[in-house]
C-alpha cells in the first residue's frame, strides 16, 4: 500500500488502494486520534469510542468512500462523520441512550483513564463552550486543521471559523481562570 | 491564559486527551457488530412505531355521545408551544451566531407551566391555562440598536415560583439582554437589578449587559471601563433574586479579565 504523510495526524492511504483496504488502514492508523478528537467534541469521554466505531460502521455500510470525488479525502470524510455523530450524540444523547457499546469491555478504555480525562481542567472548560466554538477549537488546535479545512468540515465560512475560534479561546481562558 | 495563547491551548488539549490510548478492536468485529445492531434497531424501531400507532388510536379518538369523534389530551402531554408561537407572530431565529432560540419553555414551576417566544418587536409571555397556551403579556424588547435576530432563553425561577425569561438580540456585533419576570401585581416587566459592585452596570443592565444562564445561575459580565473600556477590568457577576427588595442583587463579583 502507498502512503503519504499528513502532519501530526500521521499516514493516510492513497487512492491506489481498494476501498476496503483504505478504510481498514485509516481505522488502524487513526482510530486513537479520532477517539481523542471525539472526546473533546463530546460531553462524555466514555462515548467517544462508540462514536468513532459508529462512524466507521456507517462509512463501511454505505460504501461511501468509493463515491468520493477525491479518494484521498477519505480521512476528512470519516472525520466529518465523527463530527456529525458527535453532534447527534450531544443533541439526543444517542450513543448513551440507544446504542449498546460496540465492543467488549476488555477492549474499552478503562474507567480510571476516562475519569482522568474528565478531570482535566481544559476538558471541563471545553465542555462549557457552545457547540460550534468547541468544535472550532478542537479541530483547529487538537486536530491541527487549517481554518479552511475546519470551515469545510463544519459547513461554515472561514470567517465564522475565525470568530468561533476567537470567542472559544476567550471563553476557554475565562473558564480555566475561574477553575483555578 | 489569554485568548492568544494558541500554543498553550494546543499543548493542554493534547496533554489532556492523549492519555486515551484505546486498543482498536478488530475492524471486522466492529463492522459485524454494527450490522447486527442495525438489524436489531430496525426491528425495535418497527415494534416501537406499531406500539405508538396503537397508543395514538387509543388516546386520540373516543366515541362522543353524538356518535362522532373528539380529540382528547392526556394530562402528561404538554401542548406544543412552537405552533402556538407561529400562529401568534413568533419569528424563528435564522443564522444565529450563538444558537439563539426564538422559543423558550415549557418551564414548569409550582405556579404553572410557562413559555415565551419573540416576535419582531416583543417578547411574548405565555402560560398553559386549561390545557392550552394563552398569552399572558407582551413586553417590548426595549431600546437599543435595531437587531437582526431576536431570541429568548429561560432564566432562573423566582422563589415565588414565577419563571424568568432572558430576551436577547443580535445585530452585527451588538447584543443586548434582559431578564423578565412577573412582579407582585402580576404584571410582566423587566426585572430590576441592584448595584454591580466594582463593575460599571451602565444605566440599564437589561439592555446593555451580557446576562445569561451559567448552569442554574444567572450571570453577567461587566467592564468597569477604568481608565477607559479597552483597558478596563471585566467582572463576572452572579445574580440572586432578593425577595425583600424585589430585584436581583449581586451575589458575587469576580474579576475575570485584567
Amino acid at each position: 500500500m502507498t502512503v503519504v504523510q499528513t502532519g501530526e495526524w500521521g499516514q493516510v492511504p492513497t487512492s491506489s488502494t481498494t476501498e476496503g483496504d483504505q478504510l481498514t488502514s485509516i481505522y488502524v492508523l487513526h482510530y486513537r486520534s479520532l477517539v481523542r478528537l471525539a472526546a473533546l467534541l463530546l460531553d462524555e469521554t466514555a462515548a467517544a469510542e462508540d462514536v468513532v466505531q459508529e462512524a466507521f460502521v456507517k462509512v463501511a455500510a454505505g460504501g461511501r468512500l468509493a463515491r468520493l470525488r477525491d479518494p484521498d479525502a477519505a480521512l476528512a470524510y470519516i472525520r466529518t462523520t465523527v463530527l456529525n455523530l458527535a453532534r447527534s450524540s450531544l443533541r439526543r444523547r444517542l450513543v448513551a441512550a440507544r446504542y449498546a457499546p460496540l465492543v467488549h469491555g476488555r477492549d474499552r478504555v478503562d474507567d480510571a483513564t476516562i475519569a482522568a480525562v474528565d478531570r482535566a481542567a481544559v476538558v471541563a472548560a471545553m465542555r462549557q463552550l457552545p457547540r460550534r466554538q468547541r468544535e472550532a477549537v478542537a479541530l483547529r488546535y487538537y486536530a491541527d486543521l487549517t481554518e479552511a479545512q475546519t470551515a469545510d468540515l463544519m459547513g461554515v465560512s472561514t470567517g465564522a471559523v475565525k470568530s468561533y475560534t476567537s470567542r472559544g479561546l476567550g471563553r476557554l481562558a475565562e473558564h480555566l481562570e475561574a477553575s483555578r | 491564559m489569554n485568548a492568544l495563547d494558541e500554543a498553550r491551548v494546543r499543548s493542554e488539549l493534547h496533554q489532556a486527551v492523549d492519555v486515551l490510548d484505546p486498543l482498536p478492536p478488530p475492524f471486522a468485529a466492529v463492522i459485524a457488530k454494527g450490522r447486527r445492531r442495525r438489524r436489531t434497531r430496525l426491528v425495535v424501531g418497527g415494534l416501537t412505531l406499531a406500539a405508538a400507532a396503537a397508543a395514538a388510536v387509543v388516546a386520540v379518538v373516543v366515541i362522543a355521545p353524538g356518535g362522532g369523534t373528539q380529540t382528547v389530551r392526556t394530562a402528561s402531554q404538554p401542548p406544543a408551544l412552537r405552533p402556538y408561537a407561529r400562529q401568534n407572530g413568533g419569528v424563528p431565529v435564522k443564522h444565529s451566531k450563538e444558537s439563539l432560540d426564538w422559543v423558550a419553555g415549557p418551564v414548569t414551576t409550582p405556579a404553572g407551566r410557562y413559555g415565551a417566544f419573540v416576535t419582531k418587536r416583543d417578547l411574548v409571555l405565555v402560560k398553559v391555562v386549561k390545557g392550552r397556551w394563552q398569552t399572558e403579556a407582551k413586553v417590548a424588547l426595549g431600546e437599543g440598536p435595531p437587531t437582526l435576530r431576536l431570541g429568548v432563553q429561560a432564566g432562573p425561577t423566582l422563589p415565588s415560583g414565577i419563571p424568568t425569561f432572558i430576551s436577547r438580540g443580535e445585530g452585527g456585533d451588538v447584543s443586548y439582554y434582559g431578564a423578565v419576570a412577573t412582579d407582585l401585581g402580576g404584571r410582566w416587566q423587566y426585572a430590576r437589578f441592584g448595584s454591580c459592585g466594582k463593575a460599571d452596570c451602565g444605566n440599564n443592565i437589561n439592555e446593555a449587559s451580557y446576562l445569561r444562564m451559567a448552569g442554574s445561575r444567572l450571570v453577567s459580565e461587566q467592564n468597569d471601563c477604568s481608565p477607559y473600556c479597552a483597558a478596563g477590568t471585566e467582572y463576572r457577576i452572579r445574580w440572586q433574586w432578593d425577595e425583600s427588595k424585589q430585584r436581583f442583587e449581586a451575589a458575587s463579583v469576580t474579576a475575570i479579565k485584567p
